[in-house]
């Protein structure tokens, strides 16, 4: 472990665009952090539900927080910095990326990032209409019409 | 390779791909891990997203998951009473049950226990999701509880109703077994009712209660204008000291609540044991007792004693005045009252009211319509009296309508729902339609709220008037239905024999949660004798005392005599009226058993009975010689029916002539039964008679009906 720092991986999208990382940022996804630890790391570790243009999102996330973390606890300006950082790094998602992201730092298990897609997601769509929310997930909205009116009628506070 | 790669795909910017509305639909504990970011403040508009949704945000995981993540928010809770202004807007669902007395907390559940003397049901809202559950109910029915927590238990100190009096009891919810702890009750040392709207505390371990013995001076007026006048009389027996106040305000309160008695010996026990002089308060509530009883001599005397007093100012005086006027009204001794009237110095709007609602009460129009004359002044009470007093006459209602244009024109006085409310009665009674129906446009177009009240005499007007579609129309625009609304519908299907309509608007009537009352069961007994529905009527008579907790009164039974007779079931009814029923039988039983003993010879002995028995009640009466009379005519025994018609008469009963009234456009045309050449325009009533029998002659030898 006292090579962290030169140690290199090589992770490989599902479309065949491979990343060479450092062992840190490479440890930032909970996932690979563990193939890492069971030794299965020597080839380039193949990240099925991945695409290239998202992991590289992912790892660009993933470089910064190594880079900038902050030093400790109480270093409450490095942690402010980061925070605008994130902030400006997801503007410029459109939603769809926003999921995938969502997906991906999911499946890679990056608790950080995917704390901050969700929290987009959600500022995203909290003044949104049912209706909007629905096509966004591509829900279905499976009320009947006296349902819907019956939650209307319980929650009556929150839509005046 | 792979580097160069690498480098490649880190240098491509992520390109905005257009937004698509075919997002891959996103895994369940995607959606999770994004709905657990969200304010609460959202959850109901995300609810309303689709039934999964919902789902998961009720779902207790999503709030262990967001107590994982540190998204916890702190939400204060706050009962609101009525609809009033919101002071935050608390993400909580309502639940009409909940009342700031008997709500606690404990962990993030907070309990509603029930104080009613209907419910013992015990509520939680389960804050992490919203949602109300039921909890274990109370082992009794708590009139008044309150409630504390300590350490995961409630503890209630409640007062159940016990008969009159009141009895105090503690329980306790061990919320972790969710069991009310009552095998090994508490000891309560304290006396009875001390726990009506008490207040409890838990401090240090120990839960305490505030009784209300403390605070038994201070509020005692307000109990009784609450309505709560058993525990006013508690709390006026252990009062250590009465003063004229309490002494007034509870003889007051008695009057009003109409326990006559009680109030004057409250009164003779405060002058004659306690030795206070009565004020004008106590004189007043005397009055009211004069009034209700009604007992004229004793009236007199107050009289006297006010005007040997000369009771102080003249406000007060006012006030008493306009009481004496009023109990000599109540005693109907208009003449005593017209005389004090006219001694009267002062005379308020309320002085002339009463008089001309005294009249009118009396039925003493002329009289009332004297004193409206000279009236200073009037105002809307003044002249919903008089039109009251005019509709309730049975005045043609054309000269209602002249007098009800004054008002409006020529006094310019907003006419309010009592005021149509006489006018609609006043053409029900007549069953005059377009005078109804005149009202009803009236009202609507002085944009009169139809409420409950002005709905059931619209309902009841459209159904004397004959008009049950139109009837049905106002019925179900009026939003608010009370049980009055409800009884006149379905007394309005019961008479036009839409007996199934009316058991469907009893059904649908329970349904919506108003409970019947007497009037009610008879109308649906009435709807299911008139529409032969004797199978159903028999089902709601035996429901009666279990389902809806009346016992049937002598007009149930009587309508169900009536139901059973109009359906042929003679003997069924007899054994009702002479052994069933624990009430002697009215004359209308008797009555309905004597009709339906037409049928033949074998009924000649019941209808004998009956006779009797009806004549015992009503010798007067002509209704039951002509029936049996018929009866026996109908069985060719007309020896027999001469007799009775001969006893009738040598009793000196006459029977009254039956008689049609017509509106045309002189105004009502009565016609009474066989009065034929006495009418003024007999001539051409026989014409028409004679072209309406030659139209009928195909089907009906009817000639002989007319006996020309």
């Amino acid at each position: 472990m006292a090579s962290s720092s030169t140690n290199k991986f090589v992770l490989k999208s599902n479309d065949d665009v491979s990343f060479e990382v450092t062992e840190a940022v490479a440890r930032e996804f909970q996932v690979i952090a563990h193939i890492i630890d069971d030794d299965c790391a020597k080839k380039a570790i193949p990240l099925s539900n991945v695409t290239g243009e998202i992991l590289s999102k992912m790892i660009e996330y993933g470089k910064k927080h190594i880079e900038e973390a902050p030093v400790d606890e109480e270093d409450e300006e490095g942690k402010k910095k980061l925070q605008i950082w994130d902030e400006e790094f997801m503007k410029q998602f459109n939603m769809e990326i926003v999921f995938q992201l969502i997906l991906a730092s999911n499946y890679l298990n990056n608790k950080g990032l995917l704390d901050l897609t969700c929290c987009t997601v959600a500022d995203h769509i909290k003044d949104m209409t049912p209706d909007e929310v629905r096509t966004l997930f591509n829900v279905k909205n499976d009320y009947t019409t006296e349902e819907e009116e019956e939650i209307r009628k319980e929650n009556s506070w929150a839509f005046e | 390779m792979m580097k160069r790669n690498s480098k490649a795909a880190k240098k491509k910017k992520p390109k905005p791909t257009p937004q698509s509305a075919l997002i891959t639909t996103l895994p369940h504990d995607v959606l999770f891990q994004c709905l657990a970011r969200f304010s609460r403040l959202y959850y109901p508009t995300l609810s309303l997203v689709s039934k999964s949704f919902q789902s998961l945000l009720a779902s207790p995981e999503l709030y262990q998951f967001r107590s994982l993540l540190g998204y916890t928010e702190s939400c204060l809770y706050v009962c609101i009473r009525r609809h009033g202004y919101f002071l935050i807007k608390a993400p909580v669902p309502c639940n009409r049950y909940a009342d700031f007395s008997n709500l606690v907390a404990v962990g993030s559940d907070i309990y509603t226990i029930g104080k009613s003397a209907s419910s013992s049901r015990v509520s939680v809202l389960d804050c992490t999701s919203h949602t109300w559950r039921h909890g274990p109910s109370l082992p009794v029915k708590l009139q008044s509880l309150t409630a504390s927590v300590i350490d995961r238990k409630i503890y209630v100190a409640g007062c159940s109703r016990d008969g009159d009096s009141f009895t105090n009891s503690f329980h306790v919810l061990d919320t972790t077994t969710q069991i009310w702890d009552d095998p090994e009750p508490i000891p309560c040392r304290e006396a009875k009712e001390t726990f009506l709207r008490s207040k409890s505390a838990s401090l240090e371990g120990k839960f305490h209660v505030i009784t209300l013995r403390r605070l038994l001076t201070i509020p005692r007026k307000l109990y009784m204008e609450l309505g709560n006048f058993g525990f006013a009389e508690k709390v006026f027996d252990i009062m250590p000291e009465r003063d004229i106040s309490s002494f007034n305000t509870m003889i007051v309160c008695y009057a009003k609540k109409g326990f006559s008695l009680e109030a004057l010996e409250l009164y003779y026990k405060m002058v004659g044991y306690y030795g206070i002089e009565p004020d004008e308060y106590a004189v007043l509530g005397l009055l009211l007792c004069c009034g209700q009883l009604p007992d004229v001599r004793l009236g007199k005397g107050v009289h006297g004693w006010i005007e040997r007093r000369r009771l102080c100012s003249s406000s007060s005086n006012l006030i008493l005045s306009n009481a004496v006027l009023d109990m000599y009204f109540k005693c109907k001794e208009s003449g005593l009252a017209k005389r004090a009237f006219d001694v009267m110095m002062n005379k308020d709007m309320r002085s002339w009211n009463i008089m001309v609602g005294g009249f009118v009460k009396l039925g003493d129009m002329e009289a009332a319509q004297a004193v409206f004359d000279q009236m200073p002044r009037r105002d809307l009470v003044s002249w919903n009296s008089l039109m009251f007093g005019y509709s309730r006459k049975g005045w043609d209602q054309r000269a209602v309508r002249e007098l009800f244009y004054e008002m409006l024109i020529v006094e310019n006085i907003i006419p309010d729902s009592v005021t149509m409310v006489s006018l609609i009665s006043g053409a029900a009674d007549n069953g005059e339609l377009n005078q109804g129906r005149w009202i009803h446009g009236l009202a609507t177009r002085l944009r009169l709220q139809i409420d409950a009240f002005l709905g059931s005499a619209l309902v009841d007007m459209y159904c004397k008037c004959g008009a049950i579609e139109r009837a049905f129309m106002v019925f179900k625009t009026v939003s608010e239905k009370d049980v009055t609304l409800w009884t006149t519908m379905i007394t309005g299907f019961a008479f036009h024999g839409h007996g199934k309509q009316a058991l469907q608007l009893f059904e649908e009537m329970q349904e919506q949660g108003v409970t019947p009352n007497k009037v009610t069961l008879l109308a649906v007994l009435t709807a299911c004798s008139h529409s032969g529905l004797v199978e159903e009527g028999l089902h709601v008579f035996n429901n009666m005392k279990e389902k809806f907790g009346f016992e049937p009164e002598t007009e149930h039974y009587g309508s169900l005599v009536d139901m059973l007779c109009r359906a042929g079931r003679v003997e069924e009814a007899k054994d009702i009226v002479q052994k069933k029923m624990p009430m002697r039988p009215s004359q209308a039983m008797w009555g309905s058993i004597l009709s339906a003993c037409r049928g033949g010879e074998e009924d000649i002995e019941t209808a004998e009975m009956a006779l009797t028995e009806l004549l015992k009640l009503e010798p007067e009466k002509e209704g039951g010689y002509v029936l049996l009379s018929n009866i026996y005519a109908s069985v060719g025994r007309f020896g027999y029916s001469d007799k009775t018609r001969e006893a009738m008469e040598s009793r000196g009963v006459k029977k009254i002539a039956g008689y049609s009234c017509v509106v045309g456009v002189d105004g009502i045309n009565s016609f009474v039964a066989t009065e034929k050449q006495n009418h003024p325009r007999w001539l051409e009533i026989r014409g028409i008679l004679h072209q309406l029998c030659d139209e009928m002659k195909s089907k009906l030898d009817v000639l002989n009906l007319l006996g020309t």
